[in-house]
């Protein structure tokens, strides 16, 4: 919004009103669209409904709304969740087009898990508000488990879940093995078969204690891959704490309790204090803080909340940063610091600038977990946005309306994407 | 006797013949195993069959190691070098070794072919005892085996057998026929058709489709997904991302457009488009040289998409391309790096042009010359280039980008957009990244990186110094 009033007491709730029409505007046939701007930045040219990460933040996003506001309209958007997701689910278990910047693939990986772990929060909200579930979602949790962890990831011998089909044999990614054991904590306690998960639950505990940085820079922290012993990224990690609390309350056990303190404690190191968290963390040298993504500070944060972690002073920093970043439209910059690095330059690169709906949605969980005020969705009908920003280090034009995002190079257009459209018209970037 | 005046096969004791034939066809290489043991009883069950065979004046000089153990398992996959995931998930990795002490010069190697006859035995029982068995053949130091196992240096590994409650159901592989591996009183095989030679002029395009047949077979673990080996998923690579991209931006122009992938092989490219974009094509098809190739992809996509939604298409003429569709029947066409395999590809591009709609666009990628591609090199020194020594493609000529140009212009088409994808500057952008690495410059290694991570796809001059070239042509 670049607004002034971003520390005003109802920033909070008139930015998240405005991010609801925004990721609303993005609805199409199957799901939300968007482009995503990640480290790897090839997937600009697909921007089809996607089923990784972006559905954990609307659903959490929704629960929370409903809790707060009893409008009915969310439990509506949960049940065509719960309908676009059993759509795009293959007959192995996995989803078409969930590997976020690496889109269009199927089995990505933390997103089905974790999208499975908030499909299964918001199917008991659902069954609390005395919805029913819609016809066919019982059997898709039931396939993602059996066909999908159980049958194809579980690895008997490491008695851990693997990252994806084709790892290697010895190697687990914490942050998914911890979604996955959300998916099962909850997937067991909705259809009364704790039990059967439990040796799969205490297998992948164990990894993840296994996995914890002990001492030096990196204390505390999960690494993204098993074998890396010398980076992690502090959000990814964050991630990884919800997963540990659930272990300590459900087993009792106190080292859950303390691998929890110490991630924490690491998570906090990573946010910085003008605001956003480093992008990653060495054994051997200083973080790597550039670019901030917006998104991933509102995950870790968000993570930190539903663990129980958020200090008021952190949150206070940290959502001033935050809601400087939202745009007219109501989407959110998806980052600071790409290209330059920081302090970031002016104008800031197009990856810094172009909107991303999966880094949104993180944004929209934490804003409707904390507001309770009942904004309304601000779905903007006209307006455009334009900014200058670098494309290789020439300056080129972003614009974005409520149909399309362009980029133009003087008259030629690098990029554009009709809102709702599966692929770009042009991507040259 | 000769072959005509043989007893009837009727007469030969019938239902034993049928059985075992029955016990043949039906025998599947298992790579997906239930956690249930194996009886220790029934195990040596198994190796008293595997012991009932021949083997050069008896001196059975076989010996097998049953691993159950999960934590020597590691060991063995370790210092062996083979990953496959079935090794650890079956019950029983049964390493199977041969005597060499006893072994003088003999030339026709009997201990090792007693040995050989012994694995092939110990699977079929395995068979006809319910179990699902698989010998593992990617197995890049098998002298590591024996060390994992402490076993003596005149006992040389002769590979892995996994063994277990079979919990999969492959399909059923190619096998050639038995007029094409049997001769009466004179052989008169020529030179093998899998020669390690890659200049495509030396390969006819009967040779080119019963290599890619067989290739696809022999490497055909991705079809149930869980058994694939190590390979990175190509399609997580950002060249495979930038074609789905022009691809998808191809069909956007299009309604329900009929897409056509030439040469599809193993289906990555239609997987790739299944999951971008299944509700927005017509028909897909993959077009091949050989019906084998068709039914290896019907059966990937069996777990992907609804029946009908692949269609396969094979090569009508065993001598010359002839993909099977009418003039102008689609719209959208792809080519990942297939035309490298022919001398002369003007035939395949002609075709190309033919089923292309007036109005349709093809997304064309070929290997550009002037790259330095050294896995070419490296490969080619180990002789590489052979179905059975490694994966490969086959045949494989690289273009200059005027040659291939032209050629498009020959076959009739038009180019409307060309790329170049990895530059060559990539490489020594990440060379200049881990050197200020090493001296502790991240900061700087961070901006290269990026930099050069912006640059993977470039147009205009700079293209002729890429890995690939991409051609967008109507």
């Amino acid at each position: 919004m670049k607004s002034s009033d971003s520390n005003t007491s109802n920033a909070p709730a008139a930015a998240l009103g405005a991010l609801d029409g925004w990721l609303e505007s993005l609805r199409g046939e199957g799901g939300y669209y968007g482009p995503v701007v990640g480290l790897r930045g090839t997937a600009m040219a697909w921007c089809g409904p996607a089923h990784d990460w972006r559905w954990e933040g609307l659903l959490d996003g929704w629960v929370s709304r409903h809790r707060h506001t009893a409008d009915p309209r969310f439990l509506d958007r949960i049940e065509r969740a719960l309908r676009d997701l059993q759509g795009a689910q293959l007959a192995d278990g996995s989803f078409r087009n969930s590997c976020f910047e690496q889109n269009p693939m199927e089995g990505g990986m933390p997103h089905e898990p974790a999208v499975m772990a908030a499909v299964l929060r918001a199917s008991r909200y659902l069954r609390e508000a005395g919805r029913t579930w819609p016809e066919g979602s019982e059997a898709m949790l039931e396939r993602f488990v059996e066909e999908r962890l159980i049958k194809s990831l579980w690895n008997k011998t490491l008695r851990t879940f693997n990252n994806w089909l084709q790892s290697d044999f010895d190697v687990y990614a914490p942050p998914a093995v911890a979604a996955i054991v959300e998916t099962l904590f909850a997937y067991g306690e909705l259809t009364g078969t704790a039990e059967r998960w439990t040796p799969y639950l205490a297998g992948a505990a164990e990894s993840l204690l296994k996995s914890q940085f002990r001492d030096g820079p990196l204390a505390g922290a999960l690494p993204v891959s098993s074998t890396d012993r010398a980076s992690a990224s502090p959000y990814l990690a964050a991630r990884c704490l919800p997963a540990l609390m659930l272990l300590h309350h459900g087993t009792g056990d106190r080292r859950f309790a303390e691998a929890s303190d110490r991630l924490a404690d690491f998570v906090k190191r990573g946010f910085q204090t003008a605001g956003g968290i480093a992008c990653m963390a060495f054994a051997g040298r200083p973080q790597r803080v550039a670019p901030l993504f917006a998104g991933a500070t509102a995950g870790a944060m968000w993570a930190l909340c539903r663990a129980g972690r958020m200090d008021e002073a952190l949150w206070i920093t940290q959502l001033g940063w935050l809601l400087a970043l939202q745009t007219e439209l109501g989407g959110f910059d998806t980052a600071v610091g790409f290209g330059a690095g920081l302090p970031p330059r002016d104008p800031p690169d197009w990856r810094d600038a172009l909107p991303a709906y999966g880094w949104a949605a993180h944004v929209y969980a934490l804003l409707a977990h904390r507001v309770t005020a009942t904004p309304p969705c601000q779905r903007k009908e006209s307006g455009v946005v334009r900014r200058d920003v670098m494309v290789r280090g020439r300056r080129a034009v972003m614009s974005e309306d409520v149909e399309t995002i362009t980029i133009r190079d003087r008259a030629e257009p690098l990029y554009v994407w009709r809102k709702r459209a599966v692929w770009s018209e042009v991507c040259l970037l | 006797m000769t072959e005509s005046e043989s007893v009837p096969v009727a007469n030969l004791n019938p239902v034993n013949g049928d059985a075992f034939m029955a016990l043949l066809e039906g025998r599947r290489s298992t790579r997906m195993f239930k956690e249930a043991p194996v009886p220790g009883e029934l195990l040596e069950r198994l190796v008293r069959a595997a012991t009932l065979l021949p083997t050069a004046c008896n001196r059975q000089l076989w010996h097998f190691v049953a691993v159950t153990d999960p934590a020597i398992k590691a060991t063995v996959s370790k210092l062996s070098d083979a990953q496959q995931s079935y090794l650890y998930d079956a019950p029983v990795l049964m390493a199977v070794f041969y005597d060499t002490s006893l072994e003088t010069r003999n030339p026709c190697n009997t201990a090792e072919i007693g040995t050989g006859i012994a694995v092939g035995t110990l699977l079929l029982a395995a068979e006809a005892h319910g179990l699902g068995a698989i010998y593992l053949g990617g197995i890049r130091k098998p002298a590591g085996i024996g060390k994992a196992l402490g076993a003596p240096p005149f006992l040389r590994c002769f590979g892995l057998v996994c063994v277990g409650w079979r919990d999969d159901d492959p399909p059923a592989p190619n096998r050639r026929p038995v007029a094409e591996v049997l001769e009466y009183n004179v052989c008169t095989k020529t030179r093998p058709r899998f020669h390690a030679d890659i200049r495509p002029h030396r390969w006819s395009l009967a040779q080119i489709a019963d290599f890619r047949d067989k290739l696809l077979w022999y490497k055909g673990v991705h079809i149930d997904g869980k058994t694939l080996h190590v390979d990175p998923d190509p399609r997580a690579c950002p060249l495979f991302q930038f074609m789905t991209g022009r691809l998808g931006m191809m069909l956007a122009r299009y309604d329900k457009p009929r897409v056509l992938d030439v040469l599809s092989f193993n289906g990555d490219v239609v997987y790739q488009l299944l999951n971008a974009a299944a509700p927005l094509i017509d028909t897909l098809y993959a077009y091949d040289l050989t019906p084998g190739i068709g039914r290896y992809i019907r059966e990937r996509f069996k777990r992907l998409a609804p029946p009908g939604y692949v269609e396969c298409l094979s090569n009508t003429d065993t001598d010359r391309i002839a993909i099977p569709l009418p003039d102008g029947h689609v719209q959208v066409l792809s080519c990942y790096e297939r035309l490298e395999h022919f001398e002369d590809p003007l035939p395949l591009l002609r075709e190309m042009r033919r089923v292309l709609a007036p109005n349709g666009r093809a997304l064309v990628l070929v290997s550009n010359r002037f790259y330095p591609h050294l896995y070419r090199y490296r490969r080619m020194r180990k002789k590489d280039y052979a179905l059975g020594r490694n994966w490969n493609r086959g045949p494989e000529r690289k273009f200059e980008p005027a040659q291939i140009e032209r050629l498009l212009e020959q076959a009739g088409f038009r180019v409307t957009a060309a790329f170049g994808v990895q530059p060559v500057f990539l490489k020594a952008a990440a060379l200049l990244a881990a050197l200020y690495r090493r001296i502790g410059l991240h900061g700087r290694a961070d901006r290269v990186s990026d930099w050069s991570s912006q640059r993977f796809a470039i147009r205009g001059r700079f293209r002729k110094t890429c890995s690939v070239l991409a051609y967008e042509i109507e």
